[in-house]
């Protein structure tokens, strides 16, 4: 799917947090979103998956402004905050709930779902316990499941990162990376984990103040390139 | 020192509670001056009701007469804090991990909850009660032993709830089973004038003014003491019961809501609903209290109108409220309940009129649910009133539920679902009270300008209920208009 912002502005009162005079992002491109706190990334998802309305410009998913039409709905999979689970369910219940908005069956739901069990290693989420009551690394990975599982075009990730354990994070790389490299699907995603982030995204945007301040190709230096530039930042 | 300190944290966490967040200064200034009137009433009744009963008939025992009805106060008030009042488990999480003696904990969280409405708000009536009528007119032993009781059975009834909802841990129906058939004893004993339960009432509370008043008095304090001693026992053994006890329970209602969610987005969007509804603790408490307190509040009012063939005002304002309770109480904040994961929906395929639609049925559906909760209540207390609140019915589905699915749209602030309804204000400001207006003033209408009012009101919301393509279609629009500003409250930005 393809992603082209324009002109697209967030202000809060007189605070602009958000000023993207023009971004495109090619259908099944890997897109890597890096900056400090409140620099602007969550508001820029949030833009993309039309969470907030935008003061000024539009965010176009394959030509069709994401405010106008609903359709873009069906084809892309998200994961921002807890704000997506409904924690009184169990994990296969919101599963199998989010499974029905995009028109799977139920074996379809449960073949998903056994796809990605792994990715809770030992934790027996056999439907005893509502959401609420999971730790937050495995709140976030049944949330992970529901964007992943509903094969999606575009995929959305705010910090897929944070909050998962060594072997989950290893884990959801190579998912995302196969995902990247096997499917047609954009991806999305916002980190502060540099390491992963240039492990799984082709191309990453330095965002800073609202404003994109570098957009470079993944190549073998870019670790180091953006360790250099954080590092300057901070001093 | 621990103690001081710990009363400084209760203070804190009173003052800096979740509950007042967002609530404008005009309501907290509405509640404010509610709570005082309340108290005000509550302070003239205890001070008046001597006076009061006199002037009607001068021979009349004031005591006696406020006696004879202590008891089934108690039991009522009893039965209010088996729904609404918390164990302190909670309130002691915090504090476990330091270096604290848990039985030090326990004591003064125990305690502390007899500094809880439920018990102030009483002693707001008794007070003034005894001062202007036992003070001075008993000796000193017998009128205090009359006011140690009372406490005592204040005290007794906190401490007892707190034991039964220690032991009972989620498993609900035994206490409704002992809810109901309380009150519906007393309501038969009043409704069939046997007097029972005020007789016993005065057996036990004039024998306090009695030569043996200040032994039962002192046997009343020491079995409150005992219940205290229970209380913190019960509360040290269940410390640990909060993280084991929330393991999803599977009835017999899973299967029909599984069902229920097999009939398409619209029911897969109704299962959902009852979920929450049922699954957190705020919807649930207004789902049981829309349920209890309807057929509750009928016999009341019945019993008080009880001899009166005419159609009168009360008449006209319960038939209305009877099977919108549910509308009212839980369906104003409809989006609100779902503000804790609003972002999911917006970014998911939800159809808004799918969403409109579930809401909107689950709505009508609640009003004939309450009529046939009511409905044996009405047949034997006042058939009469049968025609004009079926009229009331048809109202409720047709236009309540649209008009407060609409007022809905207007939520903006976010609900943490998981606490208490009672006293928790989160969410709410003065137009949920208001609303109410809104839903009165048709009726009034067709009911006074009309000879045929409750047919008018019939046919009105008849009209209304087949107009609900309408509404949702409206709405949709509505909610599509408002969902950003929406989602931004319910994230918490305004």
């Amino acid at each position: 799917m393809h992603l082209q912002v324009q002109n697209l502005q967030k202000r809060y009162g007189l605070a602009t947090v958000l000023d993207l005079p023009e971004l495109n992002i090619d259908s099944g491109a890997s897109f890597g979103l890096v900056g400090n706190n409140g620099a602007g990334k969550t508001t820029f998802l949030r833009l993309v998956l039309d969470l907030i309305r935008p003061s000024a410009g539009q965010v176009l998913l394959n030509g069709q402004d994401v405010s106008q039409d609903d359709a873009w709905k069906t084809c892309t999979g998200s994961y921002l905050d807890s704000n997506f689970l409904i924690d009184y369910l169990t994990p296969v219940e919101y599963i199998h709930f989010v499974g029905s908005l995009y028109d799977m069956n139920a074996v379809q739901v449960e073949e998903k779902w056994d796809h990605y069990r792994p990715f809770f290693g030992d934790q027996p989420l056999d439907g005893s316990e509502y959401i609420r009551n999971l730790s937050e690394g495995n709140k976030k990975k049944v949330g992970l499941v529901a964007a992943l599982m509903v094969e999606p075009q575009l995929l959305v990730l705010d910090e897929p990162f944070a909050n998962l354990d060594p072997t989950s994070q290893i884990r959801l790389k190579d998912l995302l990376k196969t995902l990247d490299q096997t499917t047609d699907t954009t991806l999305v995603i916002s980190s502060h984990d540099l390491n992963h982030i240039t492990e799984v995204c082709r191309r990453i945007a330095v965002i800073e103040r609202g404003i994109i301040v570098r957009d470079i190709s993944t190549a073998p230096d870019t670790l180091r390139e953006l360790e250099r530039y954080f590092a300057v930042e901070e001093t | 020192m621990l103690y001081r300190n710990l009363l400084r944290h209760q203070w804190k966490e009173f003052i800096r509670n979740p509950s007042w967040r967002g609530i404008s200064v005009a309501y907290a200034i509405f509640l404010v001056l509610l709570a005082l009137y309340f108290l005000l009433v509550l302070v003239l009744s205890g001070t008046m009701i001597g006076h009061l009963l006199t002037s009607q008939d001068p021979t009349a025992d004031v005591v006696h007469v406020v006696n004879q009805h202590l008891l089934s106060g108690f039991l009522l008030l009893f039965l209010a804090r088996l729904l609404f009042q918390n164990t302190p488990q909670l309130k002691i999480g915090p504090y476990l991990h330091l270096p604290i003696s848990r039985p030090a904990l326990t004591r003064f969280f125990s305690f502390a909850t007899l500094f809880h409405l439920h018990n102030l708000f009483p002693l707001a009536f008794f007070i003034p009660f005894w001062i202007s009528n036992l003070a001075l007119d008993y000796p000193a032993s017998t009128s205090l032993s009359w006011l140690a009781a009372i406490v005592a059975i204040l005290g007794l009834s906190n401490y007892l709830v707190i034991c039964i909802n220690l032991a009972l841990v989620r498993r609900a129906l035994p206490v409704w089973i002992l809810g109901g058939g309380t009150c519906g004893l007393i309501a038969l004993d009043y409704w069939r004038q046997w007097g029972y339960t005020n007789a016993l009432s005065s057996v036990v509370f004039d024998s306090l003014l009695g030569a043996g008043g200040p032994v039962l008095a002192l046997a009343l304090l020491a079995a409150t003491c005992l219940l205290f001693g229970l209380t913190c026992r019960l509360l040290k053994d269940h410390l640990h019961d909060e993280a084991q006890s929330e393991k999803v329970s599977t009835t017999g209602s899973q299967s029909l809501l599984d069902r229920l969610a097999g009939l398409g987005p619209v029911g897969q969007l109704m299962a959902l609903e009852i979920k929450l509804a049922i699954r957190n603790k705020r919807p649930r408490q207004i789902l049981w209290s829309s349920l209890m307190f309807v057929p509750l509040g009928l016999i009341n009012f019945m019993l008080l109108t009880r001899g009166s063939s005419d159609f009168t005002f009360l008449h006209y304002l319960w038939g209305c409220l009877l099977t919108s309770g549910f509308v009212i109480n839980y369906g104003q904040l409809m989006f609100g309940w779902e503000s804790l994961y609003f972002d999911g929906h917006l970014a998911r395929p939800v159809h808004f009129r799918h969403l409109l639609w579930a809401k909107l049925w689950l709505m009508q559906i609640s009003c004939p649910v309450l009529a046939l909760v009511c409905l044996p209540f009405l047949l034997v207390l006042a058939p009469e009133l049968l025609v004009s609140y079926s009229a009331f019915l048809l109202y409720n589905i047709g236009f309540s539920s649209a008009c407060m699915l609409f007022f809905a749209t207007m939520n903006r602030k976010r609900l943490y679902i998981s606490r208490s309804s009672f006293f928790n204000q989160e969410g709410t400001s003065l137009h949920h009270l208001l609303v109410i207006i809104p839903l009165m003033v048709p009726p009034a209408i067709l009911m006074l300008a009309t000879d045929f009012g409750p047919l008018a009101i019939a046919v009105g919301g008849l009209l209304c209920w087949t107009l609900s393509p309408v509404w949702v279609h409206l709405l949709t629009y509505r909610l599509q208009k408002c969902k950003y500003r929406m989602a931004a409250g319910f994230r918490g930005r305004s």
